[in-house]
């Protein structure tokens, strides 16, 4: 089966096509796999879908063009992640106030109700640590305790953080069974 | 839905909301990568270039060629900003080897001056005195920003303090006090943050100084952007620092820039109060700001739980913008001394509870929620508190059982044999075919699943109780 989902895969798989990233299949097989892992943290941190998907294009560009700063057997998620961060970051100083402003105005159509509502409920009533905790666990497959050091908190913080934010999204999914 | 499920269905929402952009992505990086190899190939011809002549000059005179290299060779750039940004190459002898405009306006400071192998002193000294007679420095505009690079971070040090010390002695046989910024450049240890200097130099055609000044500034203030500080003269960006110096770690700055040219803020606030018939303001707060290379005064202040804000141009008075607002929540936000102090929300989430001595209290601020989250245990209970940070006014109360208390002592849990022995039995099966007994710790539960005959089995079992908390069989398609 062709590895469509982006998640669990094995960092050496990763760090094999960041090393051919100059070539086309590897770079985009890349792309396929951290798409929504960049995607969704970034949106998590600049709360706006254009914005959002701008910073998915630089990251990819930056990727590719920093590649040679890159050592291998550093953690390669790691490294992506900093981009990222540094990329929204920038994104955010430029934007000042105006992300408050726009903040609620995710309409983003969904094909079916159900994820509309978990969309919802994930960008508007989990707070931002709790929803960056989920998607560095779930979606970039970091550790509790690295997300800890990501995040410049601790581990016991980030742990009953994690599981809130679980019980919210299980409770909330029964809701609307 | 459990772990795995979640995730996939995340996976899933976000991954759809992200149109297939690769060939766009791929096309561009490809093409700023030609670009790099182009700019990399030239550079690398100067280099040969430079070292062939240098190679010549080896072999023909090699006594004579320690001489050429004291006398030619670059040793520090130093840039001047005030408007006119001025580059200068000067040797190891501080001589200038090369000078350079970097914007219109300097060009014509630098118009007819023959720079070369002057002393650095005598150039600034012309450079400066150019710039008064022009008009670009006096008591209305007295910044200027001196940047030095060195290979060696300790002379371009020194050189910094030189430079700035006789700017300094310049501008007072002028009779101007002027504000003098200094830095020096180099920076190499920081390999990510020079190529965003250099980035920005390029792309707006300004000088590497003004660049890091800018970024600096705007990395310390998240309300100015890049594109608000490029146009503004140095003094318009001092300005607009005033007060907040001290984030300016990496700059030295001697002398407060000139706000002569500007109607003051006594003026600015009368104007704004005039406008919006308000007699008795409270919580004033006036401040710098800039929008289309515009300074203007912002001003802020409270009457009667109504919020006004103003936009005054500095230099004429005009009125930009002007907002009225009622004011939602209690007067003035922002302001930490408004805030309910870590104690009283302490004191006002255990009278709630009814608690003396918690146990594990931890008071966190939410600045941007201005909240307080207050979270103890007591008694096997874990107690969570959201408190407003202005009111006081309780947002939310949790009592629940301690999770980690119960965690600890999960010898208490029915075996997982034995949740699948429960499971097994409701269903009257012996043989299940892909049986899965997982554990969740977060909810107490076993959950069981399996096979048989073409049905699929799902149990949900309290670990504590064996009690069975759900049960689902349906057809396995």
């Amino acid at each position: 089966m062709k590895q469509s989902q982006g998640l669990n895969f094995h960092a050496s798989f990763l760090e094999t096509l960041l090393s051919n990233i100059k070539d086309e299949e590897s770079f985009h097989e890349l792309y396929i796999h951290l798409k929504a892992p960049i995607y969704a943290y970034s949106l998590s941190l600049l709360k706006n879908k254009e914005d959002a998907l701008d910073n998915v294009q630089d990251v990819f560009i930056t990727l590719y063009r920093e590649i040679d700063s890159y050592q291998p057997n550093q953690k390669p998620m790691n490294w992506i992640f900093t981009i990222t961060r540094n990329a929204a970051l920038t994104k955010l100083r430029k934007k000042r106030i105006t992300v408050e402003l726009e903040g609620n105005e995710n309409s983003i159509p969904f094909s079916k109700k159900e994820d509309q509502l978990v969309f919802q409920f994930f960008m508007e009533q989990l707070k931002e640590e709790e929803r960056n905790i989920i998607l560095l666990h779930l979606l970039w497959g970091f550790k509790h305790r690295e997300i800890a050091t990501l995040l410049n908190s601790n581990l016991s913080t980030v742990l009953s953080k994690y599981h809130r934010a679980i019980k919210k999204l299980k409770e909330m999914e029964e809701e609307h069974e | 839905m459990n772990k795995e499920e979640i995730q996939k269905k995340l996976f899933n929402l976000f991954d759809e909301q992200v149109p297939d952009q690769f060939a766009q992505i791929l096309s561009k990086s490809q093409k700023e990568e030609r670009n790099y190899d182009m700019e990399k190939n030239k550079k690398n011809q100067g280099w040969w270039w430079k070292l062939s002549i240098a190679f010549t000059f080896l072999l023909m005179f090699s006594g004579f060629f320690y001489v050429y290299q004291g006398n030619h060779a670059v040793d520090s750039i130093i840039e001047i900003d005030v408007n006119p940004s001025i580059q200068l190459e000067v040797n190891k002898h501080e001589k200038v080897v090369k000078w350079s405009a970097l914007n219109e306006d300097a060009e014509e400071i630098l118009k007819d001056m023959d720079l070369k192998n002057v002393d650095i002193d005598v150039a600034l000294n012309a450079i400066i005195g150019s710039m008064v007679t022009k008009g670009y420095l006096d008591d209305l505009s007295n910044s200027i920003l001196i940047s030095v690079d060195n290979d060696d971070p300790k002379k371009a040090e020194e050189l910094r303090q030189e430079l700035a010390q006789k700017i300094n002695q310049i501008l007072n046989t002028d009779k101007i006090e002027g504000s003098i910024l200094s830095q020096t450049l180099s920076e190499t240890s920081n390999k990510e943050k020079k190529s965003e200097i250099d980035a920005l130099a390029q792309k707006y055609h300004i000088s590497t100084g003004k660049a890091k000044l800018i970024l600096e500034v705007v990395a310390n203030n998240p309300l100015l952007t890049v594109e608000d500080l490029v146009d503004l003269s140095i003094n318009e960006i001092n300005i607009l620092t005033q007060g907040k110096e001290s984030s300016l770690s990496s700059i030295e700055k001697q002398g407060n820039a000139s706000t002569k040219a500007y109607i003051g803020e006594e003026k600015a606030k009368e104007i704004a109060f005039n406008h919006a018939g308000v007699k008795n303001p409270q919580y004033v707060e006036i401040e710098f700001d800039t929008e289309n290379g515009i300074i203007l005064y912002e001003i802020e202040f409270y009457e009667n739980n109504n919020e006004y804000e103003y936009e005054i141009n500095a230099l004429t008075g005009d009125i930009i913008t002007n907002k009225k607002e009622e004011e939602k929540t209690n007067t003035p936000s922002n302001n930490s001394d408004s805030l309910i102090s870590t104690e009283k929300a302490k004191e006002i989430a255990l009278n709630h509870a009814g608690i003396k001595n918690p146990q594990n209290l931890k008071v966190e601020l939410d600045r941007e929620d201005q909240e307080y989250s207050v979270e103890f245990t007591y008694n096997g209970y874990e107690y969570e508190y959201e408190i407003n940070a202005v009111t006081g006014k309780i947002i939310k109360s949790e009592k629940e059982l301690d999770e980690s208390a119960s965690r600890n002592s999960n010898t208490n849990f029915i075996s997982s044999d034995k949740a699948k022995e429960i499971a097994l039995n409701h269903a009257g099966i012996k043989n299940p075919q892909n049986l899965k007994v997982e554990l969740d710790r977060d909810d107490q539960e076993y959950s069981v699943e399996f096979l048989y005959n073409g049905y699929e089995y799902e149990y949900e079992i309290n670990a504590t109780t064996g009690k069975i908390i759900k049960s689902e069989k349906e057809r396995d398609d």
